[in-house]
């Protein structure tokens, strides 16, 4: 994938071994911006039929200037489960060179969507001041709350049998906390936030909630619009996992607070109210306490992988200048996290004791 | 040596011809992304190069009287003792910025571990001691940042 200038042939000569009936001719083969963490390319292929086709092709940058690290087989694995089942919407994945023996790359091949990206849209809107209560801002922020509600709602029983499934929210928070704590202690240099908001998660957990299935990423950057009816179509499943609900909720209001504009943040109260609304959850459950606990939760695997890089760059195995671009975020973490420990300790204490006393009565 | 322009001027400088002279020349999409990050790291290394030295030593300080007093407090929480020990024979008189950095990272591990134990503990005064350290550091870090935002995202 790498190989601009080999691509189409390599590609054409895959097709031919997925699609042994068909011959394909890769007009034009280029890479894409949009993704930080894989190399993405588009190719503008012809099939002997006559039937022209574009392509998106999906895997893995160069080891040395890989940022975040991921599976592109138990991402594939992911898809395919997925495209079973209609619960959410997404470009169909077709094809996977598994080894990268064809294109260079692990690289799963997907169908291309024509339509912009729902951040690109919000984009326009913040572009022109247009306020949060405007009704395509809030068009946007419903629409948005109900393709995260159908995630958890996806049948965990026609997901890979390679995806972990933990025997319980106690056991998950255990693994889950801990991380922060395991990641640091892989770096080259110490970093006591992590460990202080690992300690700190541990010290203060939320009601529990059934385990389900979490995109890992939601956001409006991994939502493209339909061009023609604007809906929903839900992209990049790497960090795909079975967890708590709440933390696809948490992870948006992390990314939400460095790529403006927030659906989030201008009526929490509203968002959540209709998440609870579509997912059938209470509010002892979802409400802008356990949201903030799980942002910090959630934010474990991106943040591990932004240092890690910049670890690895600090000790000359790696390089780019991606990596330190993006240590930034890593920045904005921790200011963001800190800021929600301080906040967020007596809420959700008192959250827990009202659980308790409830399970107590029951 | 010439020690003026200084570092973070020198840097500074060359982000200016980045922008001025490089960035017009830059037409392909991937390439503008690019020089939009370059020129933000340059930004974050001057900063850091103008500051980081200083920063480095006082937070080390914090942390080591931290990481004491919390030993002090909890005799028996795990790590403390150790991580003061090795930040004690850590290369503590170099003014080098490797050395620096392995100094501040040793006291870093002691913060650590004196607060993961402070928190398990439910030690309230250090908890918030912890809380408020971390914040110090987080405000040395958000200088280095200064403007920030995903460039080439969507």
């Amino acid at each position: 994938m790498h190989d601009l200038e080999a691509m189409p042939a390599r590609l054409e000569a895959f097709l031919a071994t997925v699609r042994p009936n068909d011959t394909a001719k890769v007009h034009s083969y280029e890479l894409m911006t949009g993704g930080y963490s894989r190399v993405m390319g588009r190719a503008e292929v012809q099939w002997s039929n006559g039937v022209t086709e574009t392509l998106v092709l999906r895997g893995d940058p160069p080891p040395e200037k890989t940022m975040l690290v991921t599976d592109r087989d138990a991402e594939w694995a992911v898809l395919q489960c997925l495209s079973k089942v209609n619960t959410v919407a997404m470009p169909a994945a077709l094809h996977y060179d598994a080894t990268g023996e064809h294109l260079g790359t692990k690289a799963i091949v997907l169908e291309f969507c024509a339509g912009p990206s729902l951040q690109s849209q919000l984009g326009k809107l913040l572009a022109s001041d247009t306020p949060a209560d405007d009704p395509r801002c809030l068009s946007h922020r419903d629409a948005f709350v109900d393709t995260m509600a159908r995630v958890p709602q996806v049948d965990l029983a026609v997901m890979p049998t390679s995806m972990v499934r933990p025997a319980n929210w106690d056991s998950y928070m255990d693994t889950t906390n801990a991380l922060w704590s395991q990641s640091e202690r892989t770096l080259v240099e110490s970093n006591p936030t992590m460990r202080y908001l690992g300690a700190w998660l541990d010290a203060h957990r939320p009601p529990p909630m059934d385990l389900v299935l979490q995109h890992g990423d939601l956001q409006p950057a991994n939502i493209l619009l339909d061009p023609i009816d604007g809906s929903h179509r839900l992209i990049d499943w790497e960090y795909a996992h079975i967890g708590d609900p709440r933390e696809d909720l948490g992870w948006y209001v992390v990314y939400s607070a460095s790529s403006l504009p927030s659906l989030y943040g201008p009526d929490p109260e509203a968002f959540l109210a209709r998440y609870r609304q579509r997912t059938g959850t209470s509010e002892l459950q979802v409400n802008q306490a356990t949201v903030g606990y799980f942002s910090v939760v959630s934010a474990v695997k991106v943040f591990s992988g932004l240092v890690a890089a910049a670890s690895a760059m600090g000790e000359g195995k790696s390089n780019g200048v991606m990596t330190m671009y993006n240590i930034n975020a890593a920045t904005i973490g921790h200011m963001n996290f800190m800021a929600g420990c301080n906040a967020l300790a007596e809420p959700l204490d008192a959250l827990r004791s009202m659980h308790q006393q409830m399970m107590a009565s029951a | 040596m010439i020690s003026l322009p200084s570092t973070d001027q020198i840097i500074l400088d060359c982000r200016r011809e980045l922008l001025e002279v490089i960035g017009p020349e830059v037409h392909t999409e991937a390439g503008k992304v690019s020089v939009q990050m370059v020129e933000n790291v340059l930004r974050n290394a001057a900063q850091r190069a103008a500051h980081e030295i200083a920063w480095m030593r006082d937070e080390t300080v914090a942390m080591e009287a931290y990481a004491a007093d919390t030993l002090a407090a909890l005799p028996s929480a795990p790590g403390v003792a150790a991580a003061l020990v090795a930040l004690n024979d850590g290369p503590r008189q170099s003014l080098h910025l490797q050395d620096m950095a392995r100094v501040y990272s040793l006291a870093g591990e002691a913060l650590s571990c004196a607060l993961e134990a402070a928190l398990a503990a439910g030690h309230q005064e250090l908890s918030s001691r912890a809380s408020a350290l971390l914040g110090d550091r987080s405000a040395n870090e958000v200088q280095i940042m200064g403007e920030w935002g995903f460039v080439g995202r969507g």
